[in-house]
């Protein structure tokens, strides 16, 4: 969480994790060309750089495909998805590097435009094994283009958070234009069982990890209270919140998280103003909520993060019967004081 | 996440179980036979007919179907011509006729004309000759 923008909001974190992704990046791309040299050494430096670059994005590409879920199932993979930006940006140049490298060897020669060429020079749109399939690479590619530029959080506050996420969102179908790419291109070319049935796993691995996860937290969504009375719903005992963590909660469709903090109980909206991550999987640190994705923050009693931020997450009325603790069904605007309810 | 970012994001990953593994299997299906390797071609049966030549980068072999003579030629190795033009000699003066082309590594089957007494292949661009042997 940063108050101007910077290029980079480096911290000691994220330092770490660039320098691991560098490390792993050099590793792989030597193991590469040292497995290339010792098979074939007449493959020439332009096809090296390609297939080299053009695995590694696809390798980093499905790393970040399983964070998410995996997040979501395991809080340990949570700094993770904290870094995730950097490794998707890396992912883009090592795509960029493979269909630059692609572009120039096999397009820029002639005398007609590469991008043109691209989409001209073979016109079997009609047939799925001579499929121009070059031209589902540069689709990716530029939706790779877009995620990269626009991961900044310049661009989420500019864009709207709603906006951004939706971009974000294309990640998917760029994920599937890219295994045909391969499917219809480099293993139509040269198929090895081992490959096809590698990027096939790899596929339907990420496709039931990701509903796997989503079909779980249908569960949670579909968690009705018992109790309703006059608008207010019975949400649990005291004791089953842990201080300084939240109780998370389904209310009309959408979750709620209940905090319990310093003797008292507040609850505000679960989904945090940055990119929506679960605040009520985060943890109350300096007398603030702190989102577990990015670590924004937001006061628990109003639901506004600290001075000099502006983000606003809607509060809701807690009440207390018993050791039994109820919350009304109304939301109130963002930001909106609530006394908190006092133990 | 919202609730409706978490339907969306289920839709879209439904929608790509069901399509992606459909179209994956399909190009598998479509994967042509013999299949080429980077280092050498890998064919599934050995040539037919009788072998002509036969070294690390090519082979050819001559096929005869009732009076009907064919050639087939063997890519095994990436060209290192530019342009690689067969020829099919005769006895007749010893007059050439163009009999096709080849490129990548592949096989490539001709028909060739009646009384052809050898086969030449060569390189139009760097004007020399790739091969010419006698049949």
């Amino acid at each position: 969480m940063g108050l101007n923008y910077e290029l980079v909001l480096w911290n000691k974190h994220k330092k770490k994790y660039d320098m691991w992704i560098v490390f792993g990046i050099l590793i792989y791309l030597l193991t590469f060309v040292a497995i290339t040299l010792i098979t074939n050494a007449e493959t020439s430096i332009e096809t090296l750089i390609i297939r080299a670059f053009g695995t590694l994005a696809l390798a980093l590409l499905h790393v970040i495909l399983v964070i998410g879920p995996l997040a979501r199932l395991n809080k340990r993979f949570l700094p993770l998805l904290y870094n995730r930006r950097h490794l998707g940006v890396s992912m883009f140049l090592a795509s960029l590097v493979h269909g630059g490298f692609s572009m120039f060897q096999f397009h820029a020669l002639g005398d007609v435009n590469p991008i043109y060429s691209i989409f001209t020079s073979n016109l079997e749109y009609d047939s799925l094994v001579d499929f121009p399939f070059q031209t589902l690479g540069f689709f990716a590619l530029i939706i790779f283009f877009l995620m990269a530029s626009t991961s900044h959080d310049f661009w989420l506050k500019n864009l709207s958070p709603k906006t951004w996420k939706r971009l974000h969102m294309m990640v998917y179908p760029a994920y599937a234009l890219v295994i045909l790419h391969v499917f219809l291109g480099a293993f139509q070319q040269q198929p090895a069982l081992g490959s096809i049935g590698l990027l096939g796993l790899g596929f339907v691995f990420i496709a039931f990890l990701h509903l796997y996860t989503g079909f779980k937290e249908r569960k949670v969504d579909r968690r009705k209270s018992k109790v309703v009375e006059e608008g207010w719903e019975f949400v649990c005992e005291i004791d089953e919140i842990p201080e300084d963590q939240a109780k998370i909660f389904t209310l009309k469709k959408e979750r709620i998280a209940v905090f319990k903090y310093e003797n008292r109980l507040s609850a505000i909206a679960n989904v945090c103003k940055h990119q929506g991550g679960p605040l009520g999987e985060g943890k109350v640190v300096d007398g603030c909520v702190t989102c577990p994705w990015h670590g924004y923050q937001y006061l628990p009693h109003n639901g506004q993060s600290p001075p000099p931020f502006t983000e606003k997450v809607a509060t809701y009325r807690l009440k207390k019967v018993g050791s039994k603790i109820y919350v009304h069904q109304e939301a109130f605007p963002e930001g909106t004081a609530v006394e908190p309810v006092i133990l | 996440m919202t609730s409706d970012l978490r339907k969306a994001h289920k839709i879209i990953w439904m929608m790509l179980l069901l399509t992606v593994p459909v179209a994956l299997v399909f190009a598998v299906l479509e994967i042509r036979t013999p299949v080429i390797h980077d280092n050498d071609l890998v064919l599934s049966e050995a040539p037919s007919g009788s072998i002509v030549l036969d070294n690390e980068s090519f082979s050819m072999s001559i096929n005869k179907v009732g009076e009907i003579h064919s050639l087939q030629v063997v890519v095994k190795r990436p060209l290192k011509s530019p342009s690689a033009v067969i020829y099919g000699t005769t006895s007749e003066e010893n007059r050439e006729y163009f009999v096709g082309t080849i490129a990548e590594k592949g096989v490539y089957d001709f028909q060739l004309n009646d009384g052809t007494k050898g086969i030449r292949i060569y390189d139009a661009i760097k004007e020399k000759d790739i091969i010419n042997t006698e049949l």
